[in-house]
């Protein structure tokens, strides 16, 4: 028996990063429980096909192929939502880039984070998000309500080792999400954290590491959690369902975690 | 909408405290979700209250009355369980209580929502009233995973719901015992959530915020009815989201982390608060 409070039916989602990974995977569940979908990515390709599995659920699918690090795409994106849909219930910031690079060269020249390096890893993991709900969120205000999902990472808190652009970058992500929940909390606006917890994903290309496949699948797999094993990005998808949907309205400014997230073994 | 994974359909559902206020509502939507429920507390005729409510909603419901402080009736509780049901997939340690007092009488106590108001506490907090209050928000939890965990771990599955307080992590006058045990409860959350990680047992907490429950009276008797009554009209003024919580919602969250749906979730304490942690 699922509890009506756990259904999206009739609500508007955008979801950024949502060709491929856990956006796409956020994109689905949330059609799957009744929304439908703004997809926001890139590559039009790619975007076309998450849209099309959308249609697929039952669900309407508006592609819109933007740079969320670009405010004046963030904007041309929420005014098509808007044309298309007449309002936005659901926001979810999924769009993110991971940049593993030493803060200092050991070695090797050109192996440390650049300025440029630093400047695209928070123009995509946090101004994007700035951007995302400044756009949207003049939208929430006016209907007096909204559900604004950042998607966060452990980095966030814990761990960076060679990684602290991509750790700063969430970091911020978070205080951002508290923040703002406490300034819109007036309109009805609740704003929390989603942390996925270690996914599957293109993420974890990482090509600056310069491993060959089998090293760097030898890599991933080294990885532990509590719980054995990686997540499944339906699992993301099903708790972002959980925190658009009615039954979170209570919750806001919390960062919630999967993956057994701040309890490893030390 | 096929979201199956939120569905408690086939489930055993243990929950201490379920006679009234968030145990109770727990009860019911667990229920609601397709659980069976054991409702456990000590007052017979408030869980058969609940037994009864559970029902209605088409689910069976065993009231096992229990004194959580007791090894024996937890043990009884969980026995009883078995028992009936033959399993146990999920158990929500929700018993808890309070009591103000300052930890040193000055006669001066004032509160920073009621500052009008002279508090006229009787005494500071005797130590067996720590010694109680620990017990019944801290070492009930314990006891109560240490008898139902043996059958998790031989089922390989299980999810243990604690629950917690905004209390633990936002510092509020002459509430200590009922703080720190609360905060405790969060670590416990934590450790125990890895030592039977191996098992597929998955070990959460709930951080309620305000919400209107007896307790909220109960745990001033230095304050008249009319008193707590304009100490709780004040708190919303304090809440991002201007309101107190619905226990259906704290229901809600319970369902969700008692389901398939968070699997992959385990060691996390959630406050469903309006915000108040937040801040």
């Amino acid at each position: 028996m699922v509890l009506k409070e756990f259904s999206l039916d009739g609500k508007v989602a955008i979801v950024t990063g949502a060709s491929r990974g856990i956006g796409k995977a956020i994109a689905l569940t949330m059609a799957e429980a009744g929304a439908d979908i703004v997809a926001a990515a890139r590559t039009a390709a790619e975007l076309e096909k998450t849209a099309k599995e959308v249609r697929q659920l039952g669900r309407k699918c508006l592609a819109v192929p933007t740079d969320v690090t670009k405010l004046k795409q963030v904007e041309k994106m929420a005014d098509k939502a808007i044309a298309e849909f007449g309002k936005i219930d659901i926001l979810v910031n999924n769009a993110g880039i991971d940049l593993r690079k030493p803060a200092i060269s050991a070695g090797k020249t050109g192996s440390a984070l650049t300025m440029e390096d630093w400047d695209k890893v928070l123009d995509t993991n946090l101004h994007a998000a700035f951007f995302c709900c400044q756009a949207v969120g003049r939208h929430m205000l006016k209907q007096g309500n909204g559900k604004v999902i950042n998607i966060g990472a452990d980095e966030a808190e814990h761990d960076g080792v060679n990684d602290v652009a991509y750790a700063v970058s969430k970091a911020a992500l978070l205080r951002f999400t508290k923040a703002l929940a406490e300034e819109w909390a007036p309109y009805r606006i609740n704003v929390n954290m989603l942390t996925p917890g270690l996914q599957r994903t293109d993420i974890w290309k990482n090509p600056e590491l310069k491993l060959t496949p089998k090293e760097n699948e030898r890599r991933l797999q080294a990885m532990t959690t509590p719980l054995g094993r990686w997540g499944e990005l339906r699992e993301a998808g099903l708790l972002a369902v959980f925190l658009a949907s009615d039954a979170s309205n209570y919750m806001t400014g919390e960062v919630i975690r999967l993956g057994g997230s701040g309890i490893d073994s030390h | 909408m096929t979201l199956t994974q939120f569905s408690l359909d086939g489930k055993v559902a243990i929950v201490t405290g379920a006679s009234r206020g968030i145990g109770k509502a727990i009860a019911l939507t667990l229920a609601e979700a397709g659980a069976d429920i054991v409702a456990a507390a000590r007052t017979t005729a408030d869980i058969e209250e609940t037994a009864k409510e559970v029902r209605r909603s088409g689910r069976q419901c065993l009231a096992v009355p229990t004194d959580v402080t007791d090894m024996a009736q937890v043990e009884n509780m969980v026995k009883r369980t078995i028992s009936k049901f033959g399993r146990i997939d999920i158990l929500v340690n929700n018993v808890g209580y309070s009591l103000e007092s300052p930890v040193v009488l000055t006669g001066k106590e004032r509160s920073g929502i009621i500052p009008e108001i002279p508090l006229k506490y009787k005494e500071a907090y005797p130590e067996e009233t720590w010694r109680l209050l620990v017990d019944v928000n801290l070492s009930a939890a314990f006891r109560c995973c240490k008898a139902v965990g043996p059958h998790m771990i031989k089922q390989g599955s299980g999810k243990i719901i604690n629950v917690s307080s905004f209390c633990a992590v936002v510092a509020g006058i002459h509430d200590i015992p009922y703080a720190a045990a609360k905060l405790a409860i969060n670590h416990m959350t934590r450790v125990l959530a890895l030592e039977l990680a191996p098992y597929k047992i998955n070990v959460n907490c709930i951080g309620p915020g305000s919400n209107i429950t007896a307790i909220r009276w109960l745990c001033r008797p230095h304050l008249t009815k009319e008193q707590v009554d304009l100490v709780l009209s004040r708190i919303p003024n304090v809440i991002p989201l201007r309101r107190h919580g619905e226990l259906r919602e704290l229901g809600l969250l319970a369902v969700y982390l008692a389901s398939p749906a968070s699997d992959y979730m385990t060691g996390q304490t959630i406050y469903l608060d309006g915000g108040l942690t937040a801040k």
